[in-house]
């Protein structure tokens, strides 16, 4: 009697251990997305655009960053915008860091956007350019995201994530 | 899903009731209660089932080891209760002690709620008030019930652990729990929603008397937002048998911050009275402890709604009046007129809603600061003048629905005019029910307050 008593109760002790170890688990992958990063806004930027050649584009202003990309640069705590010189060339690159990271679906959608309006804008006299917007990356990591649409897209976008 | 969504109260619902109406046994329901309990759960976000289905199996047996062990039941006892304080504070708290940014935003519906009732199940097994449930079922369904997961009422388990055995269903319960079900959905579509309106009205007004409406625009949001969620989950449960008790009192007619919330969220006060104010002693100790007593009951009052300074200093601040009516004010109080006993109730909580809503402490004396005079541009200005009059039949009535009038009128009706009383108030229900829906398709509700904490 004794003895199924503490069978019983050592059941009871390793599915309870069981439990943690697949509560553990499950916690690890809920928690387990990137964290916020540390680094300074210039640290990062200077990262992520190391080495690219950014000669035929233009840093823009506040007014433009309301103009092309319907985003409030009030509501980010840094913000770069890049965008070709050339009219005919769909090269931009967006650098943000989040005030709140509640903002970044925001970020995301508006950037969406941009990238549809373009395309449409590209799609029949304009291949090559509708490729990179095709191929363009919209990256959110937690306190910090890019949006790159370029020939550098590959190298732009591992030098944003190495920098963070 | 929530309870005031279209397919909820056209889809999940109905097909719930159909389906648990045409089970045969009480035990077979019961089942079909926890099916549909779980795909409630897991409609928004199927991944928490599991953190749902862990935490049940866990306080199962937990309840269960507590019962049989006489040599490491102290173990036993601190290991389960903290597994579920553990996975609270990591969703709610874990970004206030670590030194980086967690996502925190996506706490698991439900999670304090279901944390509650689970540890009170424990308590009460601690306690000795009732034998550990052996049947998964019953257990699982008493975590999870579709009714009451979400934003509660919290029910303990030795409430609840008779009706899962033997429950009536009768018509009157369920006319009774849809009449309930459809004053909630009023409280929230018609009150809640356009208080809430009047709220983000004045968000920036700088006057004096906007101040004022600003404040009073989410105490009254805020009531009617809960207690209505609350009456519609007491409404829903009477649907399916259960009988819980009401969650709300009209706490704006009380005289005391004492009284004011033995009838304001009722079942949370009940819990923390039951399993932390008691435990600790209590009234039964000297002034110290008392104090102690007091300050910690309100600290983690204040904390369970959210991991924010202004929700601890809510706390604290309530938690004080609280301790100064009991060793000041309340002879005093005893002897003021009613109705002076009333304003300084609704003064003092309306000051500690300023601290609830603000989004910093800094940000909330801004605002008090505001109500009194100091740093307001004008004392009324044309915003607050547009918000009032557009708002003023709201706010009468708003008023008038938190007070008991509007039920005492009710029951005077049925006595008065017998069915006469019951087919003229079911009408009127259904035209309210009629007008909440068409405001739900317009699109213009908004989801429950408390579903946050």
């Amino acid at each position: 009697m004794s003895k199924n008593l503490n069978i019983k109760k050592h059941i009871f002790s390793i599915l309870k251990g069981l439990i943690i170890v697949l509560m553990c688990i499950f916690l690890y992958f809920t928690f387990s997305k990137p964290q916020a990063s540390s680094k300074d806004f210039t640290t990062v930027q200077n990262g992520m655009l190391n080495n690219i050649d950014l000669s035929t584009m233009e840093l823009k202003d506040n007014i433009s960053i309301k103009r092309f990309l319907n985003l409030e640069p009030e509501m980010f705590e840094n913000i770069i915008y890049y965008k070709s010189q050339d009219a005919l060339n769909a090269d931009e690159i967006v650098l943000v860091q989040f005030k709140s990271i509640d903002d970044a679906k925001i970020f995301e959608e508006k950037m969406e956007a941009r990238i549809d309006e373009q395309r449409n804008i590209f799609s029949g006299y304009a291949p090559e350019q509708e490729d990179k917007l095709k191929n363009s990356i919209i990256d959110v990591q937690m306190n910090y995201a890019c949006m790159v649409v370029s020939q550098d897209v590959k190298t732009i976008h591992d030098q944003f994530l190495r920098s963070l | 899903m929530i309870f005031n969504s279209l397919i909820f109260i056209f889809f999940f619902l109905p097909i719930s009731l159909i389906l648990y109406y045409l089970t045969p046994s009480l035990y077979l329901k019961n089942i079909v209660l926890l099916i549909i309990s779980l795909l409630f759960y897991a409609w928004n976000d199927p991944a928490t089932l599991i953190l749902l289905i862990l935490s049940i199996l866990w306080n199962y047996l937990s309840g269960i080891q507590i019962s049989k062990e006489t040599k490491h039941r102290k173990l036993v006892i601190i290991t389960s209760i903290v597994f579920n304080v553990v996975i609270l504070f990591i969703y709610k708290y874990i970004d206030m002690i670590v030194p980086f940014e967690v996502d925190t935003s996506h706490v698991p519906m439900g999670l304090s709620f279901f944390t509650f009732s689970a540890i009170s199940y424990l308590g009460d097994i601690i306690t000795e008030k009732v034998e550990p449930q052996k049947d998964i079922v019953l257990f699982s369904l008493y975590i999870c019930f579709f009714g009451k997961i979400s934003s509660g009422p919290i029910v303990t388990y030795a409430k609840m652990q008779p009706q899962l055995e033997l429950r009536a269903l009768n018509r009157t319960k369920f006319y009774t729990g849809m009449v309930l079900f459809i004053k909630g959905l009023v409280k929230k579509i018609i009150f809640a929603d356009q208080f809430a309106l009047v709220f983000q009205g004045l968000s920036s007004n700088n006057s004096v008397l906007g101040a004022w409406l600003y404040t009073i625009s989410y105490a009254l949001q805020l009531y009617f937002d809960f207690s209505g969620y609350s009456d519609m989950a007491i409404g829903v449960s009477k649907m399916f048998g259960f009988d819980f008790d009401i969650n709300f009192d009209h706490p704006y007619m009380s005289k005391t911050i004492q009284e004011f919330f033995r009838r304001w969220h009722i079942s949370l006060g009940n819990w923390f009275k039951n399993y932390v104010y008691i435990p600790l002693g209590g009234s039964r100790v000297n002034n110290v402890l008392y104090v102690r007593n007091i300050l910690i009951v309100w600290f983690l009052t204040g904390i369970w709604h959210g991991a924010d300074i202004t929700y601890i200093f809510w706390g604290l601040y309530l938690g004080i009046f609280v301790l100064m009516e009991k060793f000041f004010l309340k002879k005093g109080l005893a002897k003021l007129p009613r109705f002076i006993s009333h304003i300084y109730t609704l003064l003092i909580v309306l000051i500690g809603w300023v601290f609830f809503f603000s989004p910093s402490i800094q940000s909330a004396f801004d605002t008090l600061l505001k109500m009194f005079g100091f740093g307001a541009a004008s004392f009324a200005d044309s915003d607050f003048l547009f918000v009032f009059t557009s708002y003023l039949v709201l706010i009468i009535f708003g008023i008038f629905f938190a007070t008991p009038i509007y039920d005492k009128l009710q029951i005077v009706s049925y006595n008065l005019l017998k069915n006469k009383g019951i087919i003229i108030t079911s009408i009127v229900y259904v035209v309210f029910f009629v007008i909440c829906i068409s405001l739900m398709v317009g699109s213009t509700y908004q989801s429950f307050l408390y579903s946050a904490f």
